[in-house]
């Protein structure tokens, strides 16, 4: 009773109309999957110096204070692979309330864990990927700093979603030199 | 002129109802995107990856849903922005965040995964921060390859013409 | 051989197609209609029309708008326009299945005063067409008795109207219609 061409058609809108309805499911099935991470950062020093950095784009950078951590992390991310996972984003922030600014958050260090393999982190006394500077030249009345490990996971389809770690609190000295 | 002798023939309503049957194709396709847009407070909240620059995360040809809404953009985050008075929209993630608190406004500093330094190089001479207002949104979901065929026509605009060229001869031949 | 006086010339569908077949009989009892004396009434088309364009014209002027000047600008616009679209869409669908239903064809006989409408449907996977034609007095108008009639539904396999390859028996189709239409008529006049 039909011709090739409506069969054709028929296939085709049939297909689609599978394929979308696979996406919203898998979209929204993967952040239910469990996963049950171990987590764990140890700060050992925070060294504050200025004087010392230049930033090419930044013309205050001469004279800014810049903060130097040096801390352990100890996690295993591997439960988090899923089929859907094709990476997972670790990133390390410090947090600070500053006089003026309500919140300060700033990306410190970052990983990309490819595989269930590379997930197991052991990482002993690792320096800040990116320089950790107040959003004013000092860090003056700065308080309430806390690091906190993030991880976020990128699926291969779907939606993001972000998971969160622990947290640790901290401080961040003045330096040696007092400058104003 | 052929559409002439058409209107005499089949009358100017029926020729209007054709008119609108195609006409209200087009503006339901651009009134579903207007309407996605509002909703999502993003000018543009379907777009291709054009850079590598999100590698291994996004690579070029993935689709991005955004969602930009108007809460405070969240350090980590993936955004999709465009500096005034630069046409191109770039995707990466946010560093940095100072928000201050009798304004509310954000600073934010963004840099791509794959890249080493920050976008700062990206931004206007002398812009150190991007505000609020310049981000298009964030990326909530993403469909990859799907991209590809704009990618293609932006590549090779031959493409673009020979598909256009078949639609138009795939609708004359169609019998409404 | 010429066909003198009649409109139409060969008309073929595709057999296979209910879709096809639907509106050859429903074109042809339009043509049979208007050839009886019944001029057309537009109003189901006219005010999908109207609907229609009020929403295209919408977005059009949204369209050049928010093509000209920022996202943020235009926004109040857009906001308008996306709902007087999505109101005058859906008035215009349940026009379509609340009040004009199945009908396809309402035409007024000016000299017998009265109104005829058809209206057609087809079930998926069954080649049968459907035929309901009911009258109604013109407004206003009291001269002969008027009255509205109960619909007739004429129930046909579609292999009776179409030869083999596709083409459309007009002649056939226009006397099982008239057959019906004057069944329908002599009803009124009781």
């Amino acid at each position: 009773m039909y011709n090739i061409l409506q069969r054709l058609g028929g296939i085709t809108s049939f297909a689609m109309s599978t394929l979308m309805a696979l996406i919203v499911v898998i979209s929204l099935t993967t952040p239910l999957l469990p996963s049950n991470p171990t987590h764990e950062v140890t700060l050992h020093s925070v060294q504050t110096t200025t004087g010392r950095m230049v930033d090419p784009f930044d013309r205050t950078s001469r004279s800014a204070e810049y903060a130097r951590l040096t801390f352990d992390v100890d996690a295993d991310l591997s439960s988090m692979f899923n089929w859907n996972t094709k990476l997972l984003f670790a990133f390390i922030t410090a947090d600070f309330v500053s006089p003026g600014f309500d919140t300060n958050r700033v990306v410190i260090w970052d990983r990309i864990i490819r595989s269930k393999r590379q997930a197991k982190l052991r990482l002993r006394k690792h320096h800040n990927k990116y320089l950790l500077r107040n959003y004013a030249m000092s860090f003056r009345g700065v308080e309430a700093a806390n690091l906190t490990l993030h991880i976020n996971p990128v699926p291969y389809l779907g939606i993001m979603y972000d998971k969160s770690m622990v947290s640790i609190p901290f401080s961040i000295p003045r330096p040696e030199k007092a400058s104003k | 002129m052929e559409l002439l002798s058409n209107a005499k023939k089949y009358g100017v309503r029926s020729l209007l109802l054709q008119g609108l049957t195609f006409l209200s194709v087009l503006t339901s396709a651009f009134m579903i995107w207007k309407g996605l847009s509002l909703f999502t407070n993003s000018e543009s909240p379907v777009v291709v990856v054009l850079s590598g620059s999100m590698k291994p995360a996004y690579d070029r040809g993935d689709i991005l849903f955004l969602h930009n809404g108007y809460s405070p953009i969240a350090v980590g985050e993936v955004v999709v922005y465009k500096i005034n008075d630069k046409p191109i929209p770039i995707v990466h993630r946010v560093m940095k965040v100072h928000t201050e608190n009798e304004t509310g406004k954000q600073y934010l500093l963004t840099k791509g995964d794959n890249n080493n330094a920050d976008d700062r190089g990206l931004y206007n001479p002398g812009q150190m921060w991007i505000q609020r207002d310049e981000i298009i949104g964030r990326v909530k979901g993403f469909v990859p390859y799907a991209g590809m065929g704009t990618i293609w026509m932006n590549d090779y605009p031959q493409l673009k013409m020979v598909l256009l060229g078949t639609l138009c001869v795939l609708s004359l031949f169609s019998n409404d | 051989m010429v066909s003198t006086g009649s409109t139409q010339s060969k008309v073929v569908v595709n057999t296979s197609s209910i879709s096809e077949l639907k509106s050859a009989c429903d074109s042809g009892l339009k043509d049979f209609l208007k050839a009886r004396g019944y001029e057309e009434m537009h109003t189901h088309t006219d005010v999908k029309l109207i609907l229609g364009y009020i929403g295209v014209v919408f977005c059009a002027i949204d369209f050049a708008y928010s093509w000209k000047y920022p996202f943020s600008q235009t926004k109040w616009f857009s906001y308008i326009s996306v709902a007087i679209y999505a109101l005058t869409s859906v008035l215009a669908l349940v026009y379509s299945y609340a009040v004009q239903r199945d009908t396809f064809f309402v035409g007024y006989n000016k000299a017998k005063g009265h109104v005829i409408s058809a209206g057609s449907r087809t079930k998926t996977n069954e080649p049968t067409y459907r035929l309901t034609l009911t009258t109604r007095p013109i407004r206003g108008r009291q001269d002969p008795p008027v009255f509205y009639s109960k619909p007739l539904e004429l129930k046909h396999p579609f292999t009776a109207w179409f030869y083999d390859d596709g083409e459309f028996a007009s002649e056939k189709f226009s006397a099982d219609v008239e057959a019906a239409v004057e069944a329908l008529l002599a009803k009124k006049s009781e």
